[in-house]
């Protein structure tokens, strides 16, 4: 077709005419459109003025049923508006895209019916190539400098950020974000020693000065809480029921509650458990991705942080004559477990490891020891890792990984139930009825003959852990005997009674150790060669746990409550 | 003034990816009606992820007879309009083979991302038939190629210096969406689509705008994102260049009338070259060494600049730029991340753990972007060498890299109207 015949300029007047009508129809739709979508964008329906008059009116005059309808009237108005808008938007977009249809259609119309056949006489003649060459590689090297330039300057600008940033200095170098970790009894060592030393020496529970917030526990437990980052973690139980709990460290709100009674999958007999005991006395244990717990009647449970079951593995009843009381211990995505039973009753004693991740066992080595009450503790020696366990006539060491035992040491006690801890390279463990043993973890076999340091009838506990500064090592009886050895040599250099009963273990933060009698009472101890108290606070009810220190604060749990102490923030 | 830079990036992020959400309230009843609970879409069935590959084969094939066998502009249209409303208005423009790189560089990565069959498919196919047949799929299939044939009303000739410079930009573009997938950053391919927003009638104000305006400007460049900016474009680029099977301008002979000279949009028509160029050979050999030696030396560069860029493309990962803002201690930045903030905190992830995670981001970006600056310095000496080398022709030749086989050439050629007479 070409322009030469009648028909064809009609055609084309036709095609332009159209061309003009469909592409101002399209602009005017695009316009309108455009103007919806800022409209409906900016809109804030039910924030006029009108609205927030009537609102304040019907706040001074609740029962004026004339505004309430008002602002239902208003309040449908406004939305009917606004959904109307969006529905024409939707239509207008409709109408955009078929005027540009038509408009397409007719420009192209237009664009055949002008178009000659080009007579190939008039084509200008072709460019020289070493020209265009020349020239092509001039232009992309010009763009290739402008690519390269841009990199570099982003390389530059971007040099920074490659170190993260801190705030305030110019100089950025990554450095460490302290934070709140205590994941496991007596913290992340096992030896209740804190990383920092500003806790407050004083505070009263009655009053309510110095405690940042205490809470009710749901149920009943002797163990204590973990903590990681901002959320702290407990466990409570009764006979019938097993709870896990999860506390936001800053405010003492429960953040979660998960009841995991018979989640094993067995159903179980509670089993017999001495008072002192209950049914939740393991501490459990956590990693930042999930907190496990075990329970009396042998009951394991992984939890995420959301209160999300992870898995759960079911031990068995134990047979435990006080109930078991054991923690649990961690080492590289395991969770270990000490699991000892009466002799001659049920499954023989074990110390296991379980995959944290699904709960499967990693390793499980049987022990020819009868039922034990103390938490196992891994410890970094010089020659290794090792996870350090008590019972009443061994002293024994595994390798975490595998569970292969390392070394052990022959006691002679009875219902030993204190901790043991690692203090200036030694192992030091008080044997309930024997003695306090400090031994070098070099050995190899049984190292009884070997490797004890030394032996001291002096500082023997009875139920709470000792807690050691390198130097000096502090253990306090159930009947308040507080007794401090040297580490060294064992010698005694103190000894002081404390006015009251204790379960708990003793902490101790820079040089001030933190001790909880049994009725609430906290003595604040001077960590050092002679005896001098700091002072004393109350918690106001009774208590047989063991301090958490968790940033600036100090978390003990009572007989009903969970304690937070000093500090302004987590 | 560094610091003003990665701050001012680190808002301007949200900012750009920010959606506007036009919500508030649900009305409060008291007639006892009970409002529905939030509901989400179920997932497309798995059969319909077949249909799309069974009409992707099927278009690409139909696609190939039409342009190689029946030589049909006609035919090239109507499959061309058919994956308009296809690909791109019934579909909306996904799953697309564009965007499908990025699942594939993702999955490649080793990151555990998943690499569905049917995207697979869409990425894989397309370069099998650009390798045998060139690029079909760029001709008739393509949907964002299609929207843009449809405005190709008035085209002009762009300068082939400049064309070959703009070609630059979607091999850089590839080379990004690539190494930001690999890090499991971010999908910029999609997100920065120009021409979804169109398809869906909806979508970010800016990339709806940026849509439109690629749309006019086709008008008068023929393809504009098809040629200077599509990064699936250059893998078919490649692809097309050793295909076996190649769409010819003429059905049998040249005879030389120049008729088709001014037929192409894409100026993918090379002419035939026959005359000796006016520099002698030892000029042209010596140029072409010294292009090699920068070959190399813009790969050591570019591995050094490349290495150096995990600072300004880091923070495009969110965990990077999480780690960031948490250890800005910034009010701005932790009023314009308060969701993420929050969300961070009440995961289960420790600050010291998303470090970690960020640290590892981090080196990867290290490690591709020293890949990624090395092969595109490479890439970039390749282009200024391909510039230098002269191929004889007798003939007037579709360029195999550049050539869309949009069938537009066959009209104007002479012997094209005596084989359809015949």
């Amino acid at each position: 077709m070409s322009l030469d015949t009648t028909r064809s300029q009609v055609l084309y007047r036709m095609a332009c005419a159209l061309a003009v009508v469909t592409c101002a129809f399209s602009l005017l739709m695009g316009i309108l459109l455009v103007s919806n979508v800022m409209a409906v964008r900016m809109a804030s329906p039910l924030n006029l003025p009108e609205l927030d008059h009537l609102r304040e009116t019907i706040k001074a005059d609740p029962a004026n049923v004339a505004v309430r309808e008002k602002i239902r009237d208003l309040d449908q108005v406004v939305r009917h508006l606004y959904f109307a808008g969006l529905t024409s938007r939707r239509a207008g977009a409709y109408l955009l895209l078929g005027g540009i249809v038509l408009s397409l259609a007719s420009l192209k119309a237009v664009a055949l019916l002008r178009r000659r056949r080009f007579d190939p006489r008039e084509y200008p003649a072709p460019p020289d190539p070493l020209r265009t060459e020349f020239a092509a590689r001039w232009a992309l090297a010009g763009s290739g400098v402008v690519i390269l330039s841009v990199a570099v300057y982003f390389s530059w600008v971007g040099r920074d950020l490659r170190a993260r940033p801190e705030p305030g200095g110019s100089v950025q170098v990554p450095v460490q974000i302290p934070v709140v970790v205590w994941p496991a009894f007596r913290g992340a060592s096992g030896n209740g020693v804190a990383a920092s030393s500003n806790f407050p020496t004083a505070w009263d529970a009655a009053s309510g000065s110095g405690i940042v917030w205490k809470v009710e526990v749901p149920l009943p437990g002797m163990s204590s809480p973990v903590v990681w980052g901002n959320k702290v973690f407990l466990t409570g139980a009764s006979e019938e029921k097993r709870e896990v709990y999860c506390y936001d460290l800053a405010s003492g709100t429960r953040l979660w509650s998960l009841d995991v009674t018979g989640k094993s999958g067995q159903v179980k007999k509670a089993p017999e458990v001495f008072k002192d005991t209950g049914y939740a006395a393991s501490t459990p244990v956590t990693d930042g991705r999930l907190v496990c717990a075990i329970f009396a009647n042998g009951d394991v449970v992984a939890v995420d942080h959301c209160s999300k079951i992870l898995w759960t593995a079911d031990l068995g009843l134990p047979s435990n004559r006080y109930g078991h009381s054991a923690s649990l211990a961690w080492y590289q995505d395991k969770v270990l477990i000490l699991y000892d039973q009466e002799k001659g009753k049920g499954s023989p004693s074990r110390v296991m490891a379980l995959d944290a991740l699904t709960g499967g066992t990693t390793w499980s080595t049987p022990r020819q020891v009868s039922d034990s009450w103390p938490s196992p503790v891994v410890v970094e020696t010089g020659r290794g890792p090792q996870l350090i366990t008590v019972a009443n006539d061994w002293i024994m060491a595994y390798d975490p990984a595998t569970g292969q035992e390392l070394w052990k040491v022959k006691c002679t006690g009875s219902d030993v139930a204190p901790s043991p801890i690692l203090a200036g390279g030694l192992v030091l463990v008080s044997i309930t009825g024997d003695r306090v043993y400090a031994i070098r973890p070099d050995g190899k076999g049984d190292v009884t003959a070997t490797h004890v340091a030394w032996t001291s009838d002096d500082g023997v506990a009875d139920v709470s852990s000792p807690v050691s500064n390198g130097e000096l090592v502090f253990f306090v009886n159930s009947n308040g005997l507080m007794t401090c050895l040297e580490v060294k040599t064992g010698r005694k250099v103190w000894e002081q009674n404390l006015d009251g009963e204790f379960y708990g273990s003793p902490g101790l933060a820079g040089d001030k150790l933190y001790v909880v009698a049994r009725n609430g009472t906290v003595f604040i101890l001077k960590a050092g060669r002679e005896y001098a108290e700091i002072g004393q606070a109350a918690l106001g009810e009774p208590s047989d746990g063991s301090p958490v220190f968790a940033g600036d604060r100090i978390l003990v749990r009572g007989l009903k409550t969970l304690f937070c102490i000093g500090g302004k923030r987590p | 003034m560094r610091r003003m830079v990665w701050l001012f990036l680190l808002i301007l992020l949200p900012v750009l990816t920010a959606r506007s959400e036009n919500r508030f309230p649900q009305p409060q009843f008291e007639s006892g009606y009970t409002m529905p609970g939030a509901t989400a879409p179920a997932p497309r069935a798995a059969s319909y992820e077949m249909l799309d590959v069974v009409i992707l084969t099927a278009a690409l094939s139909l696609g190939t007879w039409l342009i190689l066998r029946k030589r049909s502009r006609r035919g090239v249209f109507l499959l061309t309009l058919f994956s308009l409303l296809y690909f791109g208005f019934w579909r909306k423009g996904c799953v697309c083979s564009i965007g499908s790189i990025q699942n594939v560089a993702a999955w490649l990565s080793g990151s555990g991302a998943a690499l569905p069959l049917g995207v697979a498919v869409f990425f894989i196919l397309p370069l099998i038939f650009a390798l045998l047949f060139g690029r079909i799929f760029c001709a008739a299939v393509c949907p964002l190629g299609a929207i843009q044939e449809m405005m190709i009303l008035f085209p002009i000739r762009i300068p082939r210096p400049v064309s070959r410079a703009l070609g630059l930009i979607p091999v850089v573009y590839l080379g990004l969406a690539i190494l930001l997938a690999a890090t499991g950053s971010a999908f910029i391919i999609c997100r920065y689509d120009p021409f979804v927003p169109v398809f869906r009638l909806s979508g970010e104000p800016v990339m709806l705008l940026a849509g439109v305006v690629l749309l006019l400007a086709g008008i008068v460049v023929a393809r504009p994102f098809c040629r200077f900016l599509c990064p699936y474009g250059v893998l078919l680029n490649w692809m097309s260049r050793l295909s076996k099977w190649h769409a010819t301008i003429t059905p049998d002979e040249c005879v030389g009338c120049r008729l088709c000279e001014r037929a192409c949009p894409f100026d993918a028509i090379r002419l035939p070259m026959t005359s000796t160029p006016a520099e002698s050979r030892e000029t042209g050999v010596r140029r072409i060494k010294r292009l090699l030696l920068l070959m190399l030396l813009l790969g050591v560069v570019g591995v050094w600049v490349g290495a150096r860029a995990d600072g300004m493309l880091a923070p495009l990962n969110a965990r990077v730029r999480l780690d960031q803002v948490l250890r800005s201690h910034d009010p701005v930045l932790e009023k314009l991340y308060a969701t993420e903030l929050d969300a961070f905190r009440g995961g289960t992830i420790t600050p010291e753990s998303l470090t970690v995670e960020a640290d590892a981001v981090r080196r990867k970006f290290r490690v591709g972007g020293a890949w990624l600056g090395g092969i595109l310095g490479v890439l970039f000496g390749a282009s200024l060498l391909g510039a230098s080398i002269r191929r004889s022709r007798e003939d007037y030749e579709p360029d195999r890299g550049e050539c869309l086989s949009c069938a537009r050439c066959y009209q104007s050629c002479p012997r094209e109207h005596e084989r359809l007479k015949q």
